[in-house]
C-alpha cells in the first residue's frame, strides 16, 4: 500500500511497497483511510523541525472506514465511517490516572499516532484499537471529520483557559490560521460573546470577516498594538483569556502585554524548539497572570466529534470558507507546498 | 496615637498620629492587639512595593473592637476580631470572577497596611463588613495570621494540587510563608512534599519539626537530582510553590516541574527582573506559571482553618523564634528578623 513517510536524510517521500497492517489482537481493528489532514505541526515534520521516529508514516487527523475487525471488537461493524483518536496513555500512571494520557511519559506523544510511534493515516489502511475507533454519521463528510482531531487539542486548550464567564470575559486569539479560525468558530458557536482575532495578513483578516460572525472583532497585530499603548494607562484595558494559534515567539512576546489581571494566556500552537520569551516577574505576580502550554488532547476526542456535528449541521463547516483544500494523496507535496505558501489554511488528502 | 509609618526616607514612628474617626455608619474603630511583620513589609521597606506615602503599615491585624458607627448591628464592643484587609466589592467583574483583588472599589485598591492605614498604631478605622469574629481560645497573635492563611489558601485556587496522595509537591523556602504551607498542606493530608531551604540552620529546625512525609532538602542538592534526572520524564513536581521571591529559584522551579506541573509565585520577586521562559518546552509539556496574589473572598475560611490547626496544636512555633514587640521596639523587631534570630515577629500596639 502507498504510505506518506519522513526521514532525516530522504525528508517527506511516498513509500508504495508498505505491508498491509494485519489484526493482531482480538481488538484490533484495520481501518481503510478516507482521508489524512496535513497539520502545521506536519508541515514542520516536512522540514526536519519537529522531531518524529526515522521512516514512520505521517498523518494523526483521521478519518476512515472499517476494514477488518478482531473477534473481540464490538463497538463498530465493517464498513462504518469511523474517526480515529490518535492519544494512547499507559492507564497506569499518575498522569493518566489524573486523566491527562497527553502528559503520560510512555503515552503522550511517543504514542500518538502519526506522530510518534504507530503509524499515522496518511496511508491507505492502519491498524487500530477499537476503543480509538468513534463512528461519525452519514450526513458528516470524511473532510469534515478530519477536523476532529484538531477540535480537540483545541478544546484541551480551552479547558486549560478556564474561562471565568462566556458572556463577560474577554478572549483573544492570536492567529487566523486554521487553528485560530477553527477555535473562533466553536467558541463562537458556544456563544462566547466578547471574542477578538488577532491577524496579520489582510487576505487572511478578509476571510475571517466574509464568515460574518456577529460577536467577533477582528484586528491587525499593529492596529491591536496601537490600542495597547493607547491604553498603557488603562487598567481595565485588555484580555482575559489569550489564545496563541501562531505559534510564533514574537507574536507571543508582545500579546503577554495583553493579559489583564488574573488573565490567562496559553500557549497552542507550536513554536521552534528552544525558543523563549522574556517574563517580566512582578508583573505575573501584582497582575496575577497565568501562562500555560497546551499539547495534544486528553481523550478531548470524544467531545470534539460531538461537536464537529453540530457545527457541520448548523452550517459552519463549509471547508472552502476556512481556506479548506482537498488533494489525492498522490498529489501529496502539492498539498504541503500551498500550505507552506499560506495559499491554504489545511491540506486534505484523500486516499480514494 | 503611636503608629509606624512609611515614608521615602524609610520607616518612622509617629507619636502624634490622629486616632481614626468614624468614616461612615458602618464603620469600626478597632483596638489593635496584635500586628505581624510579614517579607512584604521587608520590600516596602526597601521601597520594592509601591505604599501610599506616609500611610501606617501593618495588613495581618487582629483586635478588639473599640467603636461602632450606627449602622453597625454584627459586631459589639469589646468584641475580638481578625480583620480582612483586601474584600471586594462582590458586584463587578473581577469579583464575580473569583479575582477580587483586582477590584476597583476594594481588592487591593484598599489594602489596609499598603494603601489604608493598617495596624502598626494604637487604633484603626475598618468596615464593618471587614470583621470577622474570632473564639476565646484564639490567641490575638494567632488571629493576625488569617491574612497569610487566607492567601496561602488562593494559592491553591490558583494553582490546585490535584491528588493528595499522587502529587507531588516541592515548597521554595522554609521561612515563615514556606513553613505556614508546609503546615497547613500536612496538616490536611498531601503525602509527598518537599521544601528547598539553603540555611542548614533553618533545614535542622524544620527537620526537628517532625513533620511526616516531608523530606527537606538543599537547593543545591535538589538541582544535583535534577541534573541526575534529566532523562526521566517523570521525575519533578506538580506542584511547585516559591516562597523565595528568589529569581533564579523561580527559574529553576520551572525546571522541576513534571508535565502539567504549576509553578505558583506566592513570594514577591524582585523589581525590574524578567526570566527568559523556554514556551516550547511549556507547551509541549504543559507547565504553567502563575501569580498569586493575596486571597480572594476566602477570608473567613482562613480564619476557620487557624482555629482548626491551633486547636489541633498545630500552630505552636514558639521553639522556632516567634517574638512579641512593642510599638516602640518596631526596629528591633525588623532587625531581629533580618538577623534570622526569629522566625515570626508580633507588633502589639495596645502594650
Amino acid at each position: 500500500m502507498k504510505a506518506i513517510k519522513y526521514n532525516k536524510t530522504r525528508g517527506l517521500y511516498i513509500e508504495h511497497n508498505v505491508s498491509i497492517p494485519k489484526i493482531i489482537n482480538p481488538n484490533n481493528v484495520i481501518v481503510k483511510m478516507l482521508a489524512a489532514g496535513i497539520c502545521g505541526t506536519d508541515l514542520s515534520i516536512s522540514k526536519g523541525n519537529f522531531p518524529v521516529p526515522d521512516d514512520s508514516t505521517l498523518g494523526h487527523e483521521l478519518c476512515g472506514v472499517v476494514h477488518k475487525i478482531g473477534n473481540k471488537v464490538k463497538n463498530v461493524t465493517v464498513g462504518q465511517r469511523v474517526a480515529i483518536d490518535p492519544t494512547k496513555g499507559c492507564n497506569s500512571c499518575y498522569f493518566c490516572d489524573t486523566k491527562i494520557p497527553n502528559m503520560c511519559p510512555k503515552g503522550g506523544i511517543i504514542k500518538y499516532r502519526g506522530l510518534g510511534l504507530p503509524d499515522g493515516g496518511m496511508a491507505q489502511y492502519i491498524l487500530t484499537d477499537d476503543v480509538d475507533l468513534h463512528p461519525i454519521p452519514d450526513d458528516l463528510t470524511s473532510s469534515q471529520a478530519v477536523l476532529i482531531e484538531p477540535l480537540s487539542c483545541l478544546l484541551n486548550a480551552w479547558k486549560i483557559s478556564n474561562v471565568a464567564s462566556k458572556d463577560h470575559s474577554k478572549v483573544l486569539i492570536l492567529g487566523g490560521g486554521i487553528g485560530g479560525l477553527h477555535l473562533l468558530n466553536y467558541l463562537d458557536f458556544i456563544e462566547v460573546k466578547n471574542l477578538t482575532i488577532c491577524q496579520r495578513s489582510e487576505d487572511r483578516r478578509k476571510r475571517i470577516e466574509k464568515l460574518g460572525y456577529k460577536n467577533v472583532t477582528v484586528v491587525s497585530d499593529v492596529s491591536l498594538q496601537e490600542e495597547y499603548l493607547k491604553h498603557s494607562e488603562d487598567e481595565l484595558w485588555g484580555f482575559d483569556n489569550i489564545i496563541d494559534c501562531t505559534g510564533n515567539p514574537d507574536a507571543i512576546q508582545t500579546a503577554y502585554n495583553y493579559l489583564r489581571p488574573g488573565g490567562r494566556f496559553v500557549i497552542y500552537g507550536c513554536c521552534p524548539a528552544n525558543t523563549f520569551i522574556k517574563v517580566p516577574l512582578q508583573a505575573l505576580t501584582f497582575k496575577e497572570k497565568h501562562i500555560s502550554g497546551s499539547f495534544l488532547q486528553p481523550h478531548t476526542y470524544g467531545v470534539a466529534v460531538e461537536n464537529i456535528v453540530k457545527l457541520a449541521r448548523s452550517g459552519r463547516l463549509e471547508l472552502s470558507n476556512y481556506g479548506v483544500q482537498e488533494y489525492s494523496i498522490d498529489d501529496y507535496k502539492s498539498g504541503f507546498a500551498d500550505l507552506n505558501s499560506r495559499k491554504i489554511t489545511k491540506g486534505i488528502l484523500l486516499m480514494d | 496615637m503611636k503608629a509606624v509609618k512609611y515614608g521615602s526616607d524609610g520607616l518612622y514612628l509617629d507619636r502624634n498620629a490622629p486616632i481614626p474617626e468614624f468614616e461612615h455608619d458602618h464603620s469600626v474603630i478597632i483596638r489593635v492587639k496584635a500586628v505581624g511583620i510579614c517579607g512584604t513589609d521587608f520590600d516596602i521597606k526597601k521601597g520594592e512595593f509601591p505604599v501610599v506615602d506616609g500611610v501606617i503599615l501593618g495588613h495581618e491585624i487582629s483586635g478588639a473592637v473599640h467603636k461602632i458607627a450606627s449602622g453597625v448591628t454584627d459586631f459589639k464592643q469589646g468584641q475580638r476580631v481578625a480583620i480582612n484587609g483586601t474584600r471586594g466589592c462582590t458586584n463587578c467583574y473581577f469579583c464575580n470572577v473569583n479575582k477580587s483583588m483586582f477590584c476597583s472599589k476594594g481588592g487591593a485598591s484598599k489594602y489596609y497596611g499598603v494603601v489604608r492605614n493598617g495596624g502598626f498604631a494604637e487604633y484603626m478605622v475598618v468596615d464593618d463588613a471587614d470583621l470577622c469574629a474570632i473564639p476565646d481560645d484564639l490567641s490575638f497573635q494567632k488571629a493576625s495570621m488569617s491574612e497569610p492563611m487566607s492567601s496561602l489558601l488562593h494559592i491553591l485556587d490558583v494553582a490546585p494540587i490535584d491528588d493528595k496522595e499522587q502529587s507531588k509537591v516541592l515548597i521554595i523556602g522554609g521561612g515563615i510563608a514556606g513553613l505556614n504551607i508546609l503546615n497547613y498542606l500536612n496538616f490536611i493530608g498531601v503525602k509527598n512534599i518537599t521544601l528547598i531551604q539553603r540555611s542548614a540552620h533553618r533545614r535542622k529546625l524544620i527537620a526537628d519539626m517532625k513533620f511526616k512525609n516531608v523530606t527537606v532538602v538543599s537547593d543545591t542538592d535538589l538541582h544535583s537530582e535534577y541534573l541526575q534526572n534529566s532523562g526521566n520524564p517523570g521525575w519533578g513536581f506538580d506542584n511547585v510553590i516559591d516562597c523565595s521571591g528568589n529569581t533564579e529559584a523561580i527559574a529553576n522551579g520551572i525546571k522541576y516541574l513534571r508535565p502539567a506541573g504549576k509553578l505558583a509565585l506566592y513570594g514577591l520577586p524582585s523589581k525590574d527582573v524578567s526570566i527568559n521562559m523556554n514556551i516550547y518546552d511549556l507547551m509541549v509539556l504543559e507547565k504553567c506559571i502563575t501569580g498569586a496574589l493575596y486571597q480572594v473572598n476566602n477570608f473567613k475560611e482562613g480564619v476557620d482553618v487557624l482555629i482548626e490547626l491551633s486547636r489541633a496544636g498545630r500552630l505552636d512555633f514558639d521553639n522556632y523564634g516567634v517574638k512579641d514587640y512593642t510599638l516602640d521596639d518596631y526596629e528591633k523587631a525588623f532587625n531581629d528578623l533580618t538577623d534570622r534570630k526569629i522566625i515570626k515577629a508580633f507588633i502589639l500596639p495596645s502594650t
